[in-house]
C-alpha cells in the first residue's frame, strides 16, 4: 500500500488534532471533481496542496464563541483534513478549487497523455 | 509509483490524526444532556450551546440556501427542515458519496421559554445559526438580600 509520504513532519507542524471532512468523488471523461463539506471555514484559511502523487486539503478552523455552555454536542468543531493518492495520469498540480457556502470543489485534470481522444473519422470516396 | 487500478483512480488516503467529527454516528442516535432533548433523528448534526440571553443552536448545512431551510418554534419546540439536494456536476458518475442528501428535520426541546418573536437564524459558510433569546421570565436573577436587621424596628 502507498502511504502519503512527509506525514510525520506534516503532523508536527499542525493542530494535533483534525477531522476528516466528507467528500463526494465524481469522475468525468478528463478530470475528477472531489467536492468536500467544510462547513464554518473561510476561503482564506484553506489550503489545498499537491506533493509527490498526494493531494491534500487542509482547512483552519477559527474557534466559535467560547462564552457559552454546552448543553447537547453532536459534532466536534475543530480544522480540516483530508488526503488522496493520485494515479499518475492525473495532473495534480493543475488542481483548481472553488469555494461556496462551505463546499470545496476540487477539478483534477487528467494528464494530457491521460485524456480521452477523438479521432476523426472521413468518409472514404467511391 | 504504483499504478492503480480505474476503479480506484482516486483512493483516500488515511492519516492517523483523522478523527471522525461525529461524536456519534451520523443518522443514529444522539447523546442526551440536561435539559435539552433532541426529539427527533434522522438528519444533520446538531450542537446547543447556552448563554446568560438566549440559546443557540447549530447545525452544518454546507451548499445550502437560507431559503431551502425552515425554522418553526412552537412552544418550546424548536424544528429545522430542510431538503439537500446534491446534483451530479456535469457529466460525470459517483465515484464515492458520504455527503448526506435529501430531506431532513430536527426538533428539539429547550429546557425554558424563549421569545418567539425575537428567534433568528443566519447562515454563514455553511453553519445555520439559530439563535432564541430566552424569556424574560426564564432568565436567571440575581436576588438582592437585605439584611434582617434594617428591617427590625428601633429599640
Amino acid at each position: 500500500m502507498q502511504q502519503p509520504v512527509s506525514q510525520a513532519t506534516e503532523n508536527a507542524v499542525r493542530s494535533a488534532t483534525s477531522f476528516r471532512p466528507n467528500i463526494d468523488i465524481v469522475s468525468a471523461e478528463n478530470e475528477v471533481v472531489i467536492l468536500a463539506d467544510v462547513p464554518g471555514v473561510e476561503a482564506e484559511a484553506i489550503e489545498v496542496k499537491f506533493d509527490r502523487g498526494v493531494l491534500e486539503l487542509y482547512a483552519k478552523v477559527s474557534p466559535r464563541n467560547p462564552r457559552r455552555t454546552a448543553l447537547s454536542e453532536e459534532y466536534a468543531v475543530g480544522d480540516f483534513r483530508r488526503a488522496f493518492q493520485l494515479a499518475e495520469e492525473f495532473d495534480g498540480a493543475k488542481t483548481s478549487a472553488e469555494f461556496h457556502d462551505g463546499v470545496l470543489c476540487l477539478r483534477i485534470p487528467k494528464a494530457a497523455l491521460a485524456r480521452t481522444q477523438r479521432v476523426q473519422i472521413r468518409a472514404g470516396k467511391g | 509509483m504504483n499504478r492503480l487500478i480505474p476503479s480506484a483512480w482516486l483512493r483516500p488516503a488515511s492519516l492517523s490524526t483523522d478523527l471522525d467529527r461525529f461524536i456519534q454516528d451520523f443518522w443514529g442516535q444522539a447523546p442526551l444532556a440536561s435539559g435539552v432533548a433532541p426529539l427527533s433523528e434522522g438528519g444533520p448534526a446538531l450542537n446547543v450551546y447556552e448563554t446568560a440571553e438566549a440559546f443557540e443552536v447549530e447545525l452544518e448545512l454546507p451548499g445550502m440556501a437560507l431559503e431551502e431551510i425552515e425554522v418553526v418554534l412552537e412552544g418550546r419546540e424548536l424544528s429545522v427542515r430542510g431538503e439537500r439536494k446534491i446534483a451530479l456536476p456535469e457529466a460525470g458518475t459517483w465515484q464515492r458519496r458520504e455527503r448526506f442528501h435529501g430531506s431532513f428535520a430536527r426538533t428539539l426541546r429547550l429546557p425554558v421559554d424563549v421569545d418567539a418573536a425575537r428567534v433568528q437564524a443566519q447562515l454563514h459558510q455553511g453553519v445555520l445559526t439559530v439563535t432564541a433569546p430566552k424569556a424574560e421570565s426564564a432568565k436567571a436573577r440575581k436576588i438582592a438580600i437585605q439584611s434582617k436587621l434594617a428591617d427590625q424596628p428601633k429599640q
